[in-house]
Parts: structure tokens; C-alpha cells; sequence
């Protein structure tokens, strides 16, 4: 599959492991910051790329359950 | 106080999960593993729901405790006061909004200007003989992000005027209502197997529609943008959004399946992914969300048509497509029974037999965002569908398996379209 082997895919990709990494080391004072770039990143791609969107949808929903774990303590899957 | 209840009635999961080890139906039993998982488990649901309802769940029903997972089973009253419990407790967390009531405003005006001007765009858009549908989707995706916006700034200036009644169409409870019944008819003793259907009969998921308030709150805590369906694990509890939106409506029958199947395959054992090695070794892989999903949605989509539902799209397009070529390779009832018991050991053997020793391992064998050191920069395991769409079809290519038939089936087609699409040089996105 072509998708996987764009620059696009490998950027994504790469600031995605970052976010996760990041989302595990962070203390709970820190996530919101986190999540705001989560949100923006993911965004952004919805809008301008919905087809790479479709690869990381899954990610995204995962970071937003680690989110929500981090803050809260619960779990919840999302969608 | 709440630490130590939970940890009482930790070892109170541990004394019943051995007690009832020899109870509970033999693809169902917990492992020490498993109670020990199950002890976790209860001492976040202890937080989560106070001892007494914890401990209230294990007596009643010590079926419960199904492989490592601790189910609180609730009534609806009970998943109503869930709710609210966790919209209080949601919007106690988030950061606070510190713009003051005529800044909030000012916000909104600017923010319906531009929703005005978007919509007139689109209208003209939709006017065009061959309009630009990258730009069509781009605008409805920049409209229902503005109207996320303006119903914060709403609930931010209900809360802040003692204003707090989360709406929920009457509508959207009775179409709920219809698609649960509907979908818990699907989940047939054939279908589920006799021992985990009669765990569900007796402790059926319950739904509950909720308000747009409600997912908003949960989704800007998260910084998600628009969830329409939640499964709060640990329990059989399960949220769908109310919102007057026939697109979020299609087929409500298989949003709600795919919760339920969330719910069902949890209370299986089928989130903790384990096979038996060649060796005859027991592998625990645990969670594997990408492949967990697409099992899900291929199982809800394809209840679905089977009872002549027919969904105008589907969630996860990689994943299920992945799961898809798993079970046309495996066969159907190999691959549903992994799916609701977690035991993939027959998978990984008929895979592998088709397609290459290691296939499912690698497959399998992920490490979620984290680098193995074995493996520099982690390239050797999937992280996810669209990764493991590339993996499997070159293992079937290189294995000869013509995929021809399997490529047409309306549930992957969209998905091998558009790839086809990217592969002639275009973006696919129009």
C-alpha cells in the first residue's frame, strides 16, 4: 500500500511516536498541552488530508483514550 | 480511603477469583494472571464506583470476573447516574475558561460570521455542476468544528449562569431503544458461543443515549473532536450521542452493535490476545487496539447486512480491511471465536500455514510506539490497519493468494478504490 511509504505517512508517523512518548512521561500538569497539540495536529490533517486522516484515525482515538486515562484514571474507548 | 477499599476488595477479587475458577466455563477461565489483572481492575472500578457497588457486582455475579476483566454490571438507572456521575467528575477536571462572559461572546459573534460565510460557500459549492469535493469536505469538517466551538462557548455560559440541563432528543432515546434491541437480537447463542451468551443474557449491555454536552465534554477533555459512541470498560455500559444528524444516524443498528461487540468481547477474554507457540508456550500480547477495532467494526458491519442493514460507510477502513483478509484466509468461525475469546492460536496457525511462518507474529507482535531495542526504529512490527493492509498484501502476493473476489466486497471496496487512486498519482481525496 502506497500510503504508508509517502513522506506524509513518515512525518505523521514519527509526530505521533513523539505525542505517545511524551503523553507517557508527562505528569498529569502537563498533559493539557499535550492534548492541545494532539488536537490541532489531528485536526489540521482531518481537514487538509482525509485520506492519511483515515491511516491515524486509529491513533488518534488511542492518544485520546491515554489522555483520558492520564487525567481521569478511567478508561473509555472512543468510538 | 478510596486506595483502600480498593485495595480490599482487590483481595477480595483475588479470594473469589480463585473460588470461582472452577465455575466459570472453561473458555472463560482466568489465568493467575488474570486475577491479578482482575485485581487492578477492581481497584479502578472501586475508584471509579465505590466499594460497595464493586463488591455488590461480585457477589451477585461471579461471572464477572471473565478472564482478566472486572465487569461492574449496571441496571439504566444505574448507567444514567454513571453519566452524570462522569460528566461532573469530567468537567470538574478540565482547565478552567478564564475569558470573561463579553470576551466568550465576542468569540461566538466571530465564530457565527464565520460560519455564515462557510455555509454560503458551501451552498455554492454544491451549486456547481463538478464542484471541488476536497473543498466541500474541507468546509464541512471547518463548519462542524465551529459549531463544536459555539456549543462550548454555550455550555461554558449555561454553567456560568447556573444554567445545566444536557439535552437529549426524545427521538434519538426511542431510535436507540429500537437499534439496541435490534442488535442484541443479533448476538445469538450461535454466534457468541453458549457460555458467553448466556453471560450476556444474564448481564445484557445497557445503553444509554446521551447529550451532545456529554460527548463534547468527554472529547474536549481528550482534545477529540466529534466521538459518537463510547464503551466504558469494566462495565456493560455504552453511550451513544444524541444528535439530530441523519448522517451520524445511518444505521444506528451497527454503531451500536459495534459497542455491544466492544462490551461482549471484553467480557470474553477477547481484548487479551494470546496464542500457544510452536513450542507450546502460552503468548500473552494483551490489547492490540488497531486489530481489536477492525475485528469490531467487521463483525458489527457484517451482522449488520446480514440482517439487511446496509450502512452507508464504515469506521476504520484499514483495520477492517486487515481483518477482513484475516478471515477470508481462516475462515469466519476461526476468526469470530479469536476475536470474542482472545485466544488466537488456531489464527496464527492457518495463517502462517498460508502465508509464511511469522506472519502473524509480526502482525501481532507490536510494540505500541515504543521501540524494541532488538528491532532499531521498530520497522519489524505493525502499529497499525494501514500498516498491516501493506504487510498482509504483500505476504498474499508473495504467497499467490488471488484476492480478486475479496477486493470487491462492498466492505473493503471504498478502501482498495482509493488506494488504487493514490497509486495512479492521485491524492484520493476528492
Amino acid at each position: 500500500m502506497d500510503l504508508v511509504n509517502t513522506n506524509e505517512y513518515k512525518g505523521a508517523q514519527a509526530k505521533i511516536a513523539l505525542l505517545a512518548q511524551r503523553l507517557d512521561a508527562a505528569k498529569k500538569a502537563d498533559v493539557a498541552e499535550i492534548r492541545d497539540e494532539k488536537a490541532e495536529f489531528f485536526q489540521k490533517m482531518r481537514e487538509t488530508n482525509p485520506r492519511l486522516y483515515s491511516a491515524f484515525r486509529i491513533d488518534d482515538n488511542q492518544l485520546s483514550r491515554k489522555i483520558h486515562k492520564k487525567l481521569t484514571g478511567k478508561d473509555v474507548i472512543v468510538e | 480511603m478510596q486506595l483502600e477499599q480498593g485495595v480490599e476488595a482487590a483481595e477480595e477479587t483475588v479470594r473469589l477469583a480463585t473460588e470461582h475458577l472452577s465455575r466459570i466455563p472453561q473458555p472463560l477461565q482466568p489465568n493467575i494472571t488474570g486475577a491479578v489483572l482482575a485485581a487492578l481492575a477492581t481497584v479502578q472500578a472501586t475508584v471509579a464506583f465505590g466499594s460497595s457497588e464493586v463488591r455488590s457486582a461480585l457477589d451477585q455475579f461471579p461471572h464477572g470476573i471473565a478472564h482478566e476483566t472486572m465487569q461492574v454490571f449496571l441496571s439504566e438507572d444505574e448507567a444514567r447516574e454513571h453519566t452524570e456521575r462522569e460528566l461532573r467528575y469530567i468537567e470538574s477536571h478540565r482547565l478552567p475558561d478564564r475569558r470573561s462572559d463579553e470576551e466568550l461572546e465576542a468569540s461566538a459573534a466571530n465564530f457565527e460570521t464565520s460560519l455564515r460565510q462557510d455555509r454560503r460557500e458551501l451552498a455554492r459549492l454544491e451549486r456547481m455542476p463538478n464542484p471541488d469535493r476536497g473543498e466541500i469536505r474541507r468546509l464541512d469538517i471547518s463548519i462542524q468544528t465551529t459549531e463544536l466551538e459555539l456549543r462550548r462557548i454555550h455550555y461554558e455560559l449555561e454553567r456560568r449562569s447556573g444554567v445545566d440541563v444536557p439535552e437529549v432528543f426524545e427521538e434519538d432515546v426511542q431510535a436507540a431503544r429500537q437499534a439496541g434491541t435490534t442488535a442484541l437480537g443479533w448476538m445469538t447463542a450461535s454466534y457468541l458461543g453458549a457460555d458467553l451468551y448466556a453471560i450476556v443474557s444474564s448481564a445484557p449491555p445497557i445503553l444509554t443515549v446521551e447529550s451532545e454536552r456529554f460527548f463534547d465534554s468527554l472529547d474536549a477533555l481528550e482534545g477529540h473532536y466529534g466521538s459518537g459512541a463510547r464503551y466504558f470498560p469494566g462495565t456493560n455500559h455504552i453511550a451513544v450521542r444524541s444528535v439530530q444528524d441523519d448522517i451520524v444516524k445511518d444505521a444506528l443498528e451497527a454503531t451500536v452493535a459495534h459497542e455491544m461487540l466492544h462490551y461482549i468481547a471484553y467480557l470474553g477474554g477477547g481484548h487479551n490476545i494470546r496464542w500457544t507457540s510452536d513450542s507450546g508456550d502460552l503468548v500473552e500480547q494483551g490489547e492490540i487496539m488497531w486489530l481489536h477495532e477492525g475485528l469490531t467494526e467487521l463483525h458489527a458491519q457484517q451482522l449488520a447486512h446480514s440482517h439487511d442493514i446496509h450502512p452507508d460507510s464504515s469506521s476504520y477502513e484499514h483495520e477492517v480491511r486487515t481483518a477482513f483478509y484475516m478471515q477470508r484466509i481462516v475462515g469466519e468461525p476461526v476468526l469470530r471465536r479469536a476475536y470474542l475469546t482472545g485466544d488466537f492460536s488456531e489464527v496464527r496457525t492457518l495463517l502462517n500455514a498460508r502465508l509464511g511462518e511469522g506472519t502473524f507474529e509480526t502482525l501481532a507482535k507490536q510494540r505500541e510506539y515504543v521501540p524494541d531495542p532488538r528491532q532499531p526504529g521498530a520497522t519489524a512490527y505493525v502499529t497499525r490497519g494501514s500498516e498491516a493492509v501493506a504487510f498482509l498484501v504483500d505476504r498474499m502476493d508473495a504467497a499467490g493468494v488471488d484476492r480478486s473476489t475479496w477486493d470487491e466486497d462492498p466492505l473493503i471496496a471504498d478502501s482498495v478504490r482509493a488506494e488504487r487512486l493514490i497509486q495512479g498519482g492521485e491524492d484520493g481525496s476528492g
